[in-house]
């Protein structure tokens, strides 16, 4: 048993063949762009989480991927076919269901699932049918209007349609918005059931739920990808990893706290005054105890030690905080530039 | 084929179900019947077509912009639209499908009409002939194509069921009445060309038993040039 092992090397070794291979891709709504040159790839039997605030240009690549709108250049492929060249052949193989849900009110389940499958080309529609119904657990509603079902319900036919031909690749844009929580987890069960036998990639503004649900995360911001990692990397890489806070019984000065943390292993940053100070220590090595040693070395009295790990939405926050001020320095920037 | 087959038989399904439908089909068969019983009582009367045809192309003026005027608008406000277009159909295929469905509820329809010409036969010593019967039929599928796929252009430029209902009427009506312009006696080229595009002449040409390529020409050129056209407009919307 290797301890040294981490999962994320585990599941990037045995990643397949590349789904999705986004090339470049770029869409302008009149003279804004909406996407502005994203590459991806997704790789066979991944969960891949779209995370960003709303109108980051989410919905707009699904969209170029699913085959609705053309992407203004750049290019991608689905299991190797061109978006734009082979759009049949490559819609052929992906499910998708759009963010708000559209179905046909006036249609009962069945009837509707079992028309998706022959506009899919499914062969045996009963028995398709028959499975994806019990697979979001809509068998019982197999003969009611689309109309008379709740939220919940319809956005698991919502599911069911986009699963009735079994495709390689499901893309499901923001699937448990407007749900109720019990739904939300529901939903979350089931795209969950779906790893390794799809791709999926799924777009939400929820990090808990990216967290929880994907195997890696793309952050999109203003038609940009800011990060790409697996959910354990993201948090480490961008949030440097974990902090100690340090609390001690009296005041000590700031300089001489830090001349003695800065010779324990692992501590790359020391905040804070007085009694109260922040220790930023590299990912996964825990300095808890060499702190202690250090600070109770020098005779202070250590009261509190608390280790936290950043989550998801620490980095995220930070992430897009950050990044909006920088722009802001640079658009200040380069007006004073182009006033010279 | 099978994909064109397989929207139009959902979009049947849907007419068969719709409230708006048995609405459409009563009513037509109250005007169509009322106004068939006035003529046949009246002493003018004579057992031809002509009358039934110019009774039917009047409410299918109003007819046809109301059955065709969901099928495109409604798909494009609730986003339905944006499933069919990333299923493995080609836009072509989805419009054609629902006019064609659309033209399916309307022939189920029209074959009510039949219930008239059977009485009408009856009641004239000599019968009806048989020649301008089946002419006349052509003339009444082929206006009922032409109308629908009026219906569905105007269905396809709007979200809005109403837009694209008033727009369905008022082009169906100016097209109907170009055909007056043959009966202000001008001569000029672009009067007559003008009066040419007109439906109505067209359309009554079907009543005396004569099928006349020009008529047929026309309306077939009328109808897939709306849909190509509906086409087209699908596929702009997605480079907006």
């Amino acid at each position: 048993m290797d301890m040294a092992q981490e999962p994320s090397n585990a599941s990037r070794g045995a990643r397949g063949e590349p789904m999705i291979e986004v090339e470049r891709l770029t869409r302008y709504y009149g003279p804004v762009p909406a996407i502005n040159d994203v590459s991806f790839t997704a790789h066979k039997g991944e969960i891949v989480g779209f995370l960003g605030p709303n109108g980051a240009g989410k919905t707009t690549t699904m969209r170029m991927l699913t085959g609705y709108l053309p992407p203004s250049s750049g290019t991608a492929r689905i299991a190797g076919h061109d978006i734009v060249n082979d759009s049949m052949a490559a819609r052929k193989l992906i499910g998708y269901l759009p963010e708000s849900t559209p179905l046909y009110p006036e249609m009962t389940v069945s009837d509707y699932l079992h028309f998706m499958a022959r506009l899919r080309g499914v062969k045996d529609r009963g028995a398709a049918v028959e499975r994806v119904m019990s697979q979001v657990s809509i068998d019982h509603r197999a003969d009611d209007l689309i109309g008379h079902l709740s939220k919940g319900f319809r956005q698991r036919v919502g599911i069911a349609q986009a699963l009735v031909h079994d495709p390689k690749l499901i893309i499901l844009d923001e699937p448990t918005i407007g749900l109720d929580p019990r739904q939300i987890r529901e939903v979350r069960e089931l795209i969950a059931e779906l790893r390794g036998d799809h791709t999926v990639l799924l777009s939400t503004h929820i990090l808990p739920e990216a967290q929880q649900l994907c195997d890696r995360i793309l952050i999109i911001k203003r038609g940009q990808i800011v990060a790409e990692d697996t959910t354990e990397g993201l948090t480490a890489r961008l949030g440097g990893g974990e902090q100690v806070r340090v609390g001690l019984g009296r005041s000590v000065p700031a300089a001489e706290m830090r001349a003695a943390l800065d010779k324990v292993r692992g501590v790359t940053e020391v905040t804070g005054d007085g009694d109260s100070y922040t220790v930023t220590v590299q990912p996964a090595t825990d300095a808890r105890a060499a702190i202690a040693a250090a600070v109770v070395g020098n005779g202070w009295p250590l009261v509190e030690l608390n280790l936290s790990r950043l989550t998801l939405e620490d980095v995220f926050l930070e992430l897009t905080a950050s990044d909006t001020a920088e722009e802001a320095m640079e658009a200040e920037m380069v007006t004073e530039e182009e006033a010279d | 084929m099978s994909n064109v087959i397989t929207v139009a038989r959902r979009e049947l399904g849907v007419f068969f179900s719709s409230t708006l439908f048995w609405v459409i089909a009563t009513a037509f068969m109250l005007f169509g019947g009322l106004l068939f019983t006035l003529y046949i009582q009246s002493p003018q009367a004579q057992a031809t077509m002509m009358p039934l045809l110019s009774l039917y192309g009047t409410v299918l003026l109003f007819v046809t912009p109301l059955m065709a005027m969901r099928l495109l608008a409604e798909e494009q406000r609730s986003g339905t639209l944006e499933l069919l277009m990333t299923s493995p159909v080609q836009d072509w295929q989805v419009v054609m499908g629902k006019w064609l469905g659309a033209f399916a509820a309307l022939l189920s329809l029209m074959a009510l009409t039949l219930s008239h010409v059977f009485v009408m036969s009856r009641l004239s010593e000599k019968g009806l002939d048989l020649g301008p019967m089946l002419s006349s039929y052509l003339g009444l599928a082929l206006l009922c194509a032409a109308l629908l796929a009026l219906g569905v252009l105007t269905s396809s430029v709007t979200e809005s069921q109403v837009v694209a209902g008033f727009l369905g009427v008022m082009l169906v009506l100016v097209l109907w009445f170009l055909s007056i312009l043959n009966q202000i006696g001008s001569e000029a080229a672009w009067v007559k060309g003008v009066a040419y595009m007109g439906l109505s002449d067209h359309y009554m040409h079907f009543g005396d038993g004569l099928i006349d390529t020009r008529d047929v020409i026309y309306f077939l050129t009328l109808t897939f040039g709306c849909l190509f056209l509906a086409t087209r407009i699908l596929e702009t919307r997605r480079w907006r």
